[in-house]
């Protein structure tokens, strides 16, 4: 019978040692990495025959929309749900983003990066207690540059391939930033803009940011974080020189 | 949520990348446009090290153009260097890889000028600048260590170009920062030759 290899790095909780476990799982066409973990879910033994644990996961959407199955596949950090096993070299080795804290097995809490999303107020500002009417109007090229921005899913790839977003800096990430163009662009959301400006000039702000340009090349949305990341610290240099002479 | 500022990341970050090209990167080009006069013999050397040592506050520009911006660009260096943590194995892109030897280049510069300095600048003064130079440069070690400090210092001026035009917004777009890139290249390509004629016109 054909099987498909597959070596996990396992973890059973923060604290505790990681170890590799290997899984022989029948071949079947047309497998992605999820469907490998919910068959060992399914029957949790391993390649020496020997029963063990579920090996832990996120997942959601299945469909490269949700950004919570993230993991390391084949030492490249991408989607578990669009990694298909027929594209893949074998043994597939999955491990989990170890960028940040480690939940257990494959989970990982990614936390830091909402954190980050809501230290750059990514959002739109319209929480009043009257109808404020219709927005003002957007032209179809900002559009198309929000479009692109806007299919973030918070997966955190992109800090994870990032060499300056690390336990010794404290670098919220290329994604926040993206954000942070997406509704500085907004006609509305750019009201607060100066906020963002803040927020990207402060502390693992926008400036350590070390132009390795990881993050555009390993986004699954194919967002260009690197334009964003160039345009912000232009007009955050230009905000802070400004400010000085204006206030 | 907190809403006091901490700017001093950003402001030191934008002054380390601003100094890398004004003054350092202007003064680096200077430094070999004005030693390139080995090339026609010890004589003419001797003579643009004259003509430099007799400017007026040569002293003053010593200390506030060059010694003080490059102990910041250099120590702020080390400092953004020890804080990476470099995958270029793992993700083989060509940008990572210039990132990776941003630093490493950085790392041997520092290593390199504290030496040049020490021994050329503040050497026996009894000999002419040529005539340190020269001695160093027949040791094959020194030598060996010269032709790899002038590469990465091509390097890592012209790949710190492409770095300020990004940190300073000048180039933003995927295609032109791509062309940059390429500009960048060809640029390290034609300081190598040139510096590397300047290096071995003294053996």
């Amino acid at each position: 019978m054909q099987t498909i290899q597959v070596k996990v790095k396992r973890q059973n909780g923060p604290q505790e040692k990681p170890f590799w476990e290997e899984f022989k799982i029948p071949y079947k066409s047309n497998l992605n990495v999820i469907s490998l973990l919910m068959y060992i879910a399914k029957n949790p033994v391993n390649s020496k025959g020997e029963k063990t644990t579920p090996v832990v996961y996120e997942s959601n959407c299945l469909e490269e929309v949700c950004g919570a199955c993230s993991m390391v596949i084949n030492g490249k950090a991408r989607q578990a749900c669009t990694a298909l096993v027929d594209s893949l070299a074998q043994p597939i080795t999955l491990e989990p983003l170890d960028k940040f804290p480690l939940v257990r097995d494959l989970f990982v809490d990614r936390t830091a990066l909402f954190d980050a999303l809501r230290k750059v107020k990514a959002w739109v500002d319209i929480d009043g207690t009257f109808n404020l009417g219709p927005g003002p109007k957007t032209t179809p090229k900002v559009q198309e540059k929000r479009y692109d921005l806007s299919r973030c899913m918070t997966c955190g790839v992109c800090s994870q391939v990032c060499p300056n977003y690390n336990t010794k800096t404290s670098f919220i990430g290329p994604h926040a930033v993206a954000q942070a163009d997406l509704f500085n662009l907004h006609p509305v959301g750019g009201n607060i803009k100066e906020e963002r400006f803040k927020a990207l000039m402060d502390k693992g702000g926008i400036m350590e940011c070390g132009n390795s340009q990881n993050c555009v090349r390993a986004c699954p949305k194919e967002i260009p974080l690197t334009q964003s990341l160039a345009e912000l610290k232009r007009q955050a240099t230009w905000h802070s020189i400004k400010s000085l002479f204006t206030k | 949520m907190n809403q006091t500022v901490n700017y001093n990341q950003f402001i030191l970050r934008k002054i380390h990348s601003l100094l890398g090209i004004i003054p350092l990167g202007m003064f680096l080009a200077v430094h070999f446009i004005a030693n390139s006069r080995v090339i026609y013999g010890e004589g003419a050397f001797d003579q643009a090290v004259h003509f430099l040592e007799l400017l007026p506050g040569v002293r003053l520009m010593e200390i506030f153009v060059i010694a003080i911006p490059l102990l910041f660009h250099g120590l702020m260096g080390l400092y953004i260097a020890y804080e990476a943590r470099n995958n270029p194995k793992s993700y083989s892109y060509f940008r990572n890889w210039m990132f990776y030897l941003q630093r490493i280049s950085g790392i041997i510069l520092f290593a390199f000028i504290l030496y040049h300095v020490w021994t050329v600048k503040y050497g026996d003064p009894n000999l002419s600048f040529y005539q340190i130079l020269q001695a160093q440069m027949s040791n094959p070690f020194i030598l060996v260590f010269y032709i790899l400090s002038v590469t990465a210092a091509a390097f890592h001026l012209c790949n710190g170009l492409w770095g300020f035009a990004i940190n300073w917004g000048i180039i933003s777009g995927a295609r032109a920062q791509a062309v940059f890139s390429k500009i960048t290249i060809v640029l390290f390509v034609i300081f190598n030759i040139f510096w590397f004629r300047i290096t071995f016109a003294f053996i």
